[in-house]
């Protein structure tokens, strides 16, 4: 081989591996969207957690789960849903956050004061590959259902006053409102209703 | 257009085994062609009088990386939909280890055996046989060591840029020196040792 | 037909990292051989005792239940390196019935420790997930961690034991 084409080589390659060197790493978040799947999860509600489930989970201190508040600091400090942690939206989507997000094998779940910036929260994440759930009704509906549920009025079942007295117990633990009838000292067990989603798998062949 | 095309192109499993074939081809056209179907040339290797191997191998990973940062930087394939080698590293340092052993004694490896057998070399028929029953071997086995077959598990896309917090760039970069260091010492050892053809 | 050289050695790895380039653009996945060899073995386990392969966690993932060892992208390509090794042996002459070997061993010799090394490679593939191509190459190209080590480990683990074996060879 020519000693001429051995340096041309040499050389191409030197300044190749210059230029490499002030290239711009891959990791800047891509953003994907596969519309198909995202219809069928939204349009089946599988992307959303009832406030109900979620008061169970909060009362038997399960550990697998994240819930995060997206509001932001000073919304977090006037009042939140035990065990959440803030991070505000703007946080939401930094690389930093989002590593750990992913690094985590814990569900995550979202709220806002309503539904919309946790569903566009959701889609956002979902976008970058990671999966979450949005909290029904944000943290008016908790407020205003959970913390303070409505005494049964009227004529009663026994079923009934069964059931107000579970939600008034739970709302009494997540340091719910006033003028709740104490009900009995054990927390009530209640069947779980929210079947997780099944880990999105990426359409792949597997390698070597 | 983004690669790799069989994801954002969504492309049917049986066309990529057809495609497969053909990369197949190229692949044995190319071993073939820097003479990988010779056990003895493979062989010289470990005895520094021909260090093709080491050029033909070096020179197809520095093409691979550049062609990959650039490719990344323009936008033209995801890195995060290629394939990544699991990083696990006990049985990566023995089964390494193992496996120089199997190339010191027989001369081959997987690819270029087959590449051998396509050019009628005998020796390159025992050599998969033997192959194939090691991995049968290893089959049956392996249940024994799960644990340390599962052992030192670093990461399933455990790449430098994530271990080092450099970019691809900057470690091709250093691999690219790294690699024509070692061509010129290559050069350098074979004249000193080698064998002409 | 008066043997060819061979291909300077840069070119062909140039040739070769293209070929692992386009791999990579299409589909993804990069180049393996090691594999295709594996699921022959299971392929053939699994037609002589289907559930000692079921049972099996590791033979499981490539042939157990209704999985057919031999529908992966890996046995497709092995089939074209055979191909391309054929067409590229045909140009330079060099398809020739031979066995190659050092000076001082006979060829049963020869094919003994060519089964011997095909052995510890078969195993050492599989129990570093990868052989020279899937590893080497492509983690190479990939600059994986574990694949950096591992290809260090065979040309260690090569260079070592070269001289004990030198009478084969030299």
């Amino acid at each position: 081989m020519k000693i001429i084409n051995k340096q041309l080589g040499f050389t191409i390659a030197i300044i190749l591996g210059i230029i490499m060197v002030f290239l711009p790493g891959s990791d800047k978040s891509k953003f994907r969207f596969d519309p198909e799947t995202l219809s069928s999860v939204i349009l089946s509600n599988e992307d959303q957690i009832s406030p109900e489930t979620l008061s169970e989970w909060v009362v038997e201190e399960r550990k697998d789960y994240r819930l995060i508040d997206i509001r932001d600091e000073k919304e977090f400090n006037e009042g939140n849903i035990k065990t959440s942690e803030n991070i505000p939206l703007k946080d939401l989507l930094s690389k930093d956050s989002l590593d750990d997000l992913s690094q985590d094998q814990k569900m995550i779940i979202l709220y806002s004061n309503g539904n919309s910036h946790a569903s566009q929260a959701w889609l956002i994440l979902n976008s970058t590959g990671l999966d979450s759930y949005i909290l029904e009704g944000g943290l008016n509906y908790w407020n205003k259902n959970i913390l303070n549920p409505a005494p049964p009025s009227g004529e009663v079942s026994d079923d009934e006053i069964l059931i107000y007295k579970t939600k008034a117990a739970i709302a009494g633990y997540l340091g719910g409102g006033s003028g709740i009838a104490s009900g009995s000292g054990t927390t009530p067990v209640v069947k779980k209703k929210f079947k997780k989603r099944p880990k999105k798998k990426k359409k792949k062949l597997e390698g070597c | 257009m983004t690669g790799p095309l069989s994801i954002t192109l969504n492309i049917n499993d049986n066309i990529i085994f057809l495609i497969y074939f053909f990369i197949g081809i190229g692949f044995g056209f190319f071993l073939e062609r820097g003479g990988f179907g010779n056990s003895r040339k493979l062989a010289l290797q470990f005895y520094l009088r021909d260090l093709t191997v080491f050029k033909v191998m070096f020179t197809a990973i520095v093409t691979g990386v550049i062609g990959l940062t650039f490719m990344d930087s323009f936008g033209w394939i995801d890195m995060d939909l290629i394939y990544i080698n699991p990083s696990y590293l006990w049985p990566g340092i023995v089964g390494g280890l193992i496996m120089g052993v199997g190339f010191a004694v027989g001369g081959y490896c997987p690819g270029t055996s087959v590449v051998g057998l396509a050019t009628l070399k005998q020796d390159a028929i025992f050599y998969i046989l033997g192959s194939l029953f090691g991995m049968f071997i290893f089959g049956e086995t392996v249940p024994m060591f799960k644990k340390f077959f599962y052992s030192g598990h670093l990461g399933d896309r455990f790449v430098i840029s994530k271990a080092t917090g450099m970019t691809m760039g900057q470690i091709g970069f250093i691999i690219v020196i790294v690699a024509l260091l070692g061509f010129v010492g290559a050069e350098k050892l074979e004249k000193k040792f080698g064998e002409k053809e | 037909m008066e043997t060819k050289k061979y291909t300077n050695p840069y070119l062909a790895g140039v040739g070769l990292g293209l070929v692992m380039l386009i791999a990579f653009w299409i589909t993804g996945l990069g180049l393996g051989a090691s594999g295709a060899m594996m699921r022959t073995v299971v392929a053939v386990e699994k037609a002589v005792a289907p559930d000692h392969v079921n049972e099996n966690f590791y033979l499981k993932k490539y042939g157990g239940e209704d999985k057919n060892p031999f529908e992966h992208w890996l046995i497709f390509e092995i089939l074209g390196v055979f191909a391309g090794g054929i067409i590229s042996g045909a140009f330079a002459g060099r398809i020739k019935k031979e066995t190659n070997k050092g000076p001082q061993i006979s060829n049963r010799k020869r094919w003994i420790f060519a089964f011997i090394g095909g052995g510890f490679f078969g195993f050492g593939a599989r129990l570093a997930r990868g052989c020279t191509s899937s590893v080497a190459l492509c983690g190479g190209a990939t600059m994986v961690v574990g694949s950096w080590i591992t290809m260090i480990a065979i040309f260690a683990g090569a260079y070592m034991a070269a001289w004990f074996v030198r009478k084969l060879w030299i």
